[in-house]
């Protein structure tokens, strides 16, 4: 097996997209988040609460419907907590950030152990699941089906927001005042622009971003939430946010990047090389995607500057 | 006005929600356990638990054993359940001397051994017991601590893995392939991996073992992800030694139908009622009996044979380490690899086989080797 056969085969790209999923979540989250002048450090936090809130809402509810969206709720509830925080009693963002991130470790502890007596995941809550489907004619297609088709109902969700959400952003009133209120809050304010509502819009629609993250982590990409368990897919949202430029394909892109090389250092192990080596790729891709993007964004201001 | 009161209220709320908290993990309420039947003239012993019952893992374990050395010995116990709160260690240690109520304490010592050490060198008359851990030998003349010899425990794993992925079992195919997937490269994972290989080609030399690190012990879905990795290879059975991150490989065996062996607790009986599709994929788990240990030791205190000052590391013979026999190994596992993984558990309890490890003094060149010889 060569690592030609490994990277082009169906089955990597397949894993790839399923990588994804939840830093597109996280980065889509962040991206709304930013748009809407706020920082999107808790983002972290409030998608490991959300991951609780889907297995514990759907084991309640009974349905995976009923988990989703208590995972939304609880997503927007946070976001509205973090914003109450550093908009209404004007704390520093990176503090409540922080303390957002560390209070949600600790609480999906103490939740877990309260509801299932284990401190480590719900594996004694059988919750439902959200199905994974074949998309018809697509799957008959060969390969581009094996790849394209398959996957989780929230994967699917997730690229149709990208769409949804560039729309939003760029072609609605509500969208492109959120973002001129991020990009500088005094003139959107002269302009006579209700700056609170559109930054709680923006909070809005971000908590339900992060709640959809977390829930696919627990009810889609396994079966149950277990501690820690987002693992700085928040952060590596972040990144790829910022790598995008905030513009909606390209941190599609930059995600889908992220998945690849995850997907790729999960697969390279089996050729036997050293793990050390294989663990920083995700990594070192991070350091070179930046790296390029950088020197282009660079290669533009100079342009501009003539 | 109103957002003062508002900003009052949620700081109260969150105040409070902290203290709950507290009063929930740092509890050291104390717990008197069976003292039905107790005997003056028999050794009394406290567990002081640095961590928190409820663990499905070491301290529920211990916890086990020291009801069995209350209800099978008639000695007195008890358990004292601290926190994780490491400054509260001392104190509590300390009191425990100072009262001398009890003859030995016991605690978990791959956290505490350092507080123990320190206790035990400014109280030299009172018995200590520290497990999952070793000690300078002849040091600290009261203290006895127990290590586990995980490597004995995986080399059943290796032989069952190696038997089940040759036999013609539901899921198991054609291919001589098996898997191990470990958390990240630590000392510990690699004894486990070198025991899991060395139980394996003691049944088919030229068997392949996938070795995968999933660089968490957290990252569930990450761990799912490697072993489906390791099963669209031709893998059909996985030993994950990865805590929580373990967990998304038993997912992994449940979506690709392969099996999976547990570690560290009965993992097939945690899933047991709960989700049978999970709790049937593993077909056992390695252990350690720290219970059982303690039990052991117990006896021993009562014959005067604890050896004081060192420590031992215990194995199958002493039932220290070992695989899970539960109601799903039965099921699940056909009659003659049973037979064959009694066999090799005799060999290892008679002395005939000379199982590898990594730690110690280990050749690092010579595990390295070993791992190489049966890479793919």
């Amino acid at each position: 097996m060569s690592i030609l056969e490994i990277i082009f085969s169906s089955d990597f790209f397949f894993t790839s997209i399923r990588l994804m999923t939840p830093i597109l979540f996280a980065a889509l989250a962040c991206m709304t988040f930013s748009k809407g002048g706020i920082d999107p450090i808790g983002t972290e936090g409030i998608m490991l609460l959300c991951a609780l809130a889907g297995p514990v809402g759907g084991y309640f509810t009974g349905n995976a419907v009923g988990g989703v969206l208590t995972a939304m709720v609880v997503g927007v509830l946070m976001a509205f907590v973090f914003g109450y925080f550093t908009l209404i009693l004007d704390t520093n963002p990176v503090l409540a950030g922080i303390a957002l991130n560390t209070f949600s470790g600790g609480l999906t502890i103490f939740l877990t152990y309260y509801l299932t007596g284990n401190k480590g995941s719900t594996q004694s809550l059988n919750s439902p699941v959200v199905p994974n489907i074949d998309i018809p004619l697509i799957e008959n297609i060969p390969v581009v089906g094996a790849i394209v088709s398959g996957h989780s109902i929230l994967t699917y969700v997730s690229l149709i927001l990208v769409v949804l959400l560039t729309l939003f952003f760029w072609k609605t009133p509500y969208g492109v005042r959120i973002r001129a209120v991020g990009e500088n809050e005094k003139s959107a304010a002269s302009v006579g622009v209700n700056i609170m509502k559109y930054k709680y819009i923006s909070l809005l629609i971000a908590g339900c971003l992060a709640g959809l993250g977390g829930a696919y982590m627990s009810m889609s990409y396994v079966s149950m939430f277990s501690r820690d368990m987002i693992a700085g897919r928040g952060w590596i949202g972040m990144a790829a946010e910022s790598m995008g430029f905030g513009i909606p394909w390209r941190i599609t892109g930059s995600v889908f990047i992220f998945g690849m090389a995850d997907s790729l250092a999960i697969r390279l192990q089996m050729l036997n090389l050293p793990t050390q080596l294989i663990s920083c790729i995700p990594y070192v891709v991070t350091i070179i995607a930046i790296s390029i993007y950088s020197w282009q964004r660079s290669k533009v201001k100079k342009k501009k500057a003539e | 006005m109103f957002k003062k009161k508002l900003s009052a209220f949620l700081a109260l709320a969150l105040a409070s929600a902290m203290l709950v908290g507290c009063g929930a993990s740092g509890n050291d309420s104390a717990q008197a356990e069976g003292a039905a039947e107790t005997d003056d003239s028999k050794p009394s012993f406290v567990f002081v638990c640095t961590g928190q019952l409820g663990d499905k893992s070491f301290n529920d374990s211990a916890n086990a054993g020291i009801e069995e050395i209350a209800a099978s010995l008639g000695c007195e116990t008890r358990v004292i359940e601290v926190g994780r709160d490491q400054t509260k260690w001392e104190p509590t240690f300390q009191d425990l001397a100072e009262e001398g109520e009890y003859d030995v304490i016991i605690s978990n010592g791959s956290s505490s051994i350092e507080t123990i050490q320190k206790v035990a060198e400014e109280f030299p008359e009172q018995k200590f017991v520290a497990f999952d851990c070793t000690i300078e030998n002849d040091k600290y003349p009261n203290l006895y601590a127990i290590s586990y010899k995980q490597n004995e425990g995986s080399y059943l794993a290796g032989v069952l893995a190696a038997l089940v992925t040759k036999s013609d079992m539901e899921n198991a195919n054609a291919d001589n392939k098996i898997g191990f997937i470990g958390g990240s490269e630590h000392p510990i994972i690699t004894d486990f991996l070198v025991g899991y290989i060395a139980g394996a080609k003691s049944v088919d030399p030229d068997i392949k073992v996938y070795v995968s690190y999933i660089g968490s012990w957290d990252d569930t879905a990450k761990g799912k992800e490697t072993a489906i990795a390791q099963y669209n290879q031709g893998v059909d059975i996985i030993f994950p030694a990865a805590e929580q991150a373990g967990l998304g490989c038993v997912e992994a065996a449940v979506e690709m139908d392969k099996y999976i062996i547990g570690v560290d607790s009965d993992q097939s009986m945690l899933f047991a009622g709960v989700d049978e599709d999970k709790a049937n994929v593993i077909l056992t788990s390695v252990l350690k009996n720290v219970g059982d240990s303690l039990v052991r030791m117990a006896n021993m205190e009562i014959e005067g044979t604890v050896p004081w000052g060192s420590y031992e590391e215990l194995g199958i013979a002493e039932n220290g380490a070992g695989i899970a026999d539960n109601e799903y190994f039965q099921k699940n596992v056909p009659d003659d690899i049973k037979s064959v993984i009694e066999e090799k558990k005799q060999e290892v309890i008679d002395g005939n086989v000379e199982i590898p490890t990594a730690l110690g003094d280990a050749d690092q060149a010579e595990v390295q080797a070993l791992i190489d010889s049966v890479a793919p």
